[in-house]
């Protein structure tokens, strides 16, 4: 059947995608652009148009010397700029976007310009957001939306983005990946950089003068039978990672050549205002400044959000912490316990912690009976410790999860699907050869 | 029809959008936009004071203050202008600093600008449709324009797995238009082509052409076939297709039929990306695809007449004569006893001093048939 096949033919098809992403470097640029005008802690126009001026942003727009290309960086940049417009972030954040909007709307070198495509949702978002203004009567504000609105700046469309088997795929993503592999910014570095390693040591310490203690008062070293884990793990763990980000970048180095242009320019611009980290941190910063230090939960949780009112220094702490998905936060319940959150519940544990989690601590907390052990202090591993003389085996992924040791745990594994190489498993692989027993599977299992 | 392709799983493919539902959303979220409605003159500094609740001096100021002037800055590319592709020396632009790379390595390699032409061949380029005497329409009586992909057809019978997917036309149609409108506005040369073996003569005067006698012809979107029942003579070419359907309910789905001159866009519901097709003459497939819908904007006509409007006609190579190499090819023969090759491509000179002697008569047997190149008889 040939219409069975043409259309199968069609489906199979991949979409293209442009060999060089266009807009890049764009993002660096309004990041600083909009971090500057955050600084600055206004709303007005002039502040803006300061910045924009002092940087010289209308320049961006040369060196595309064919008009399709233009069109498709110009389409690129605005539909960056509008979803800064978001409401998840700040007031003054979302004019920051506006007015950002409104500058490449009007300076962007096409005629007919190109227009601002907004979907119904988005919409109704910026009309509030025209309201917000209306009602606190930023007129400079209101004045730019307005210029866009008769200028017909807005396409009211049906998706983001116009679509079809032929149609550009243009790969956002590009941008960000050759950023972070200048600066080796992977998660793997970033679990390197952040100081779960020195915690990761201080448990591991503990948990052998623990193993030592078991011996005997004057042990010098823990009983043979109990090395389940290696000596320095900390250490090897940290090799291991660095190891694989040397081989990642030689990896990707090799077709991106824009890489090594982007680290110099980087490293050109770098001033004394931000202070030499990478760009993801500072994307971080600028988004917490946005979003005034609330993270934001999901939907589904919203009436648990925090306020950033009722109580600004626990949120702050929270939202500094790097790398914290709001779905991971702990809830306010769970919050209200806890003095001290130095423990690695979130910076060792990792994906392994995120599946399992939840199913791992009802089934634990059920069997065992013990309300605490869901509390990832200090304290409770201890106990768990002794309370498991006969099964040391599995102390070690309770290092790394939650500190609750399930007879029959379920053994689901998902493989693929793991971007990153993370502690735990790190743990794992390096007991492997050592002790194909009983013992190092189940470890792993519970892990899982 | 869509599990079998596991449409949901395609990148490209958006959920289905009802083209109607769309329309009223739309026009009553825009209800409340009364500055919309009219083009305003840039300094027509009374209706934005009304707009905006404030004194007109105070619109003034904020146009001194905040106008687009403001924004401007020495250097920066103006519109249509040639020099876009030099790029300052003194920016922090990091966007710039990328730029030039990218420019240089262009220039370095052609197979690398080569491949990146050929991605964006496809890609749309602003354009404005609406010419000064339009008038101009409230925002809350706008139709919704759709933009449509119709592609090149697959010729013959093997396999089009591996064909590449070649974009023919773009139109924009509106969604007040019948489909019927669409189908009238696709050109293809297999309607045009003379259905008569002109080889024994030539210079045979025929009047007829393919659509006159094969009038039928149906779109294929979302299980349902529209057919095209507007000549006397036309015929339901997707019931052979309905009744092998039928046999495989749980695959296929069911498979509804409908009138292509009674439906209009608005009655659809579409998948934004999806390939839908187009069936005519018998066996000329084309894939169709729908890329955008959105609302009408200023730049577009307001003028319903002009729709379907063609927004670009992807020129592909034009094909020549096998003999002289230089002209565009006439005819095209079959089982060509003169020649290695069939189907065969020739212009109407070489044509006829190859195959006729002086007196016109055929010189060994092959068949013959007049042949039209898209790009040479096509607008
Ligand atoms: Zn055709
Ligand atoms: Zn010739």
């Amino acid at each position: 059947m040939r219409l069975d096949e043409t259309a199968q033919m069609s489906v199979t098809r991949v979409v293209r995608t442009i060999p060089s992403y266009l807009a890049a470097g764009f993002q660096t640029d309004y990041e600083k652009l909009l971090s500057r005008f955050a600084v600055t802690g206004s709303v007005r126009y002039e502040e803006f148009a300061k910045i924009w001026k002092e940087m010289r942003f209308p320049l961006i727009f040369c060196g595309r010397s064919s008009q399709k290309e233009l069109c498709l960086f110009a389409s690129e940049c605005l539909s960056a700029a509008q979803k800064l417009m978001q409401p998840l972030y700040t007031l003054q954040a979302r004019v920051g976007a506006l007015y950002l909007l409104y500058g490449l709307y009007f300076i962007q070198p096409l005629d007919p310009r190109e227009r601002v495509r907004v979907t119904l949702q988005q919409w109704k978002e910026l009309i509030e957001l025209e309201s917000i203004l209306v009602e606190q009567q930023h007129h400079d504000a209101r004045f730019c939306l307005l210029k866009m609105k008769i200028d017909e700046a807005f396409l009211f469309v049906a998706t983001t983005t116009e679509m079809g088997p032929l149609s550009l795929k243009v790969n956002t993503e590009l941008d960000g990946i050759a950023e972070d592999l200048k600066a080796q910014k992977s998660e793997l570095t970033e679990l390197t950089q952040t100081d779960s390693f020195e915690q990761l040591e201080a448990i591991h310490n503990q948990y052998q003068s623990m193993k030592r203690a078991l011996c005997g008062p004057d042990a010098s070293a823990p009983d043979f039978s109990l090395n389940v884990v290696h000596k320095n793990i900390a250490a090897v763990i940290g090799r291991t990672v660095a190891e694989r980000a040397t081989d990642r970048k030689r990896t990707y180095r090799r077709d991106e050549p824009l890489m090594s242009e982007e680290d110099e320019v980087i490293d050109e611009y770098e001033d004394e205002r931000v202070p030499r980290s990478s760009t993801a941190d500072k994307r971080m910063a600028i988004k917490k400044k946005a979003m005034n230090l609330v993270p934001t939960a999901p939907k589904d949780r919203r009436h648990r959000q925090a306020k950033a009112t009722s109580s600004p220094q626990r949120n702050a702490k929270r939202a500094t912490r790097p790398r914290l998905k709001p779905t991971e936060l702990p809830t306010e319940e769970e919050m209200e316990g806890k003095t001290t959150l130095s423990m690695p519940t979130f910076h060792v544990e990792t994906e392994c912690k995120k599946r399992g989690r939840k199913s791992a601590k009802a089934k634990a907390s059920s069997r065992i009976g013990s309300p605490k052990k869901d509390k990832s202090s200090v304290k409770p591993i201890s106990e768990n410790v002794k309370s498991h003389r006969g099964k040391e085996d599995a102390s070690a992924s309770s290092l790394a999860t939650s500190p609750t040791v399930e007879p029959n745990p379920p053994k689901r594994r998902r493989k693929g699907k793991q971007p990153v190489l993370h502690a735990s498993e790190l743990l794992v692989k390096r007991e492997k050869p050592a002790k194909k027993s009983k013992p190092t599977k189940k470890t792993k299992a519970s892990c899982k | 029809m869509d599990s079998v392709h596991n449409v949901g799983s395609l990148s490209y493919v958006s959920q289905p959008v009802s083209i109607r539902e769309f329309l009223e959303s739309w026009q009553s979220a825009l209800a409340d936009e009364p500055i919309v409605l009219k083009r305003l003159p840039k300094t027509n500094v009374k209706q934005i004071a009304g707009i905006m609740n404030v004194s007109r001096s105070t619109v003034q100021e904020l146009d001194t203050v905040c106008g687009i002037d403001t924004l401007k800055c020495p250097g920066q590319v103006k519109v249509r202008d040639d020099a876009t592709s030099t790029i300052p020396d003194d920016t922090e632009l990091v966007t710039l600093r990328l730029r030039k790379s990218e420019l240089e390595k262009r220039a370095n390699s052609k197979t690398y600008t080569h491949r990146l032409y050929a991605t964006f061949r496809n890609h749309r380029s602003v354009m404005r449709t609406r010419v000064p005497g339009d008038k101009l329409i409230p925002m809350t009586v706008r139709d919704v324009v759709i933009s449509v992909q119709i592609y090149r057809p697959f010729v013959g019978e093997q396999s089009c797995k591996y064909k590449p997917l070649v974009l023919d036309q773009e139109l924009r149609v509106l969604g007040q238009q019948k489909l019927t409108d669409l189908r009238d506005a696709i050109t293809c040369v297999a309607d045009i082509a003379l259905p008569v073996e002109m080889s024994v003569n030539p210079d045979m005067p025929v009047n007829t052409r393919c659509k006159d006698i094969y009038p039928s012809g149906f779109f294929y979107i979302n299980g349902t076939f529209f057919n095209d029942l507007r000549h006397p003579e036309a015929k339901d070419l997707s019931s052979v297709i309905r009744t092998w359907g039928a046999t495989r309910p749980n695959q296929i789905g069911e498979m509804r039929e409908a009138a292509m001159e009674d439906t209009q866009f608005l009655d659809l519901s579409l998948r934004v990306g999806l390939p839908y097709l187009y069936v005519h003459q018998g066996d000329c497939e084309h894939l169709i695809v729908f890329t955008d819908i959105r609302m009408m904007n200023i730049e577009d006509s307001s003028d319903v007449s002009k729709y379907p409007i063609v927004s670009s006609n992807v020129s592909k190579k034009r094909t020549v004569c096998i003999v002289c190499l230089l002209y565009n090819a006439r005819w095209v023969t079959y089982d060509d006893c003169l020649c290695s090759q069939s189907p065969a491509f020739f212009c109407d000179a070489c044509f006829r001093e190859l195959h006729y002697d002086s007196s016109g008569t055929k010189l060994g047997p092959f068949t013959a048939y007049r042949f039209y190149d898209k790009n040479a008889v096509l607008p």
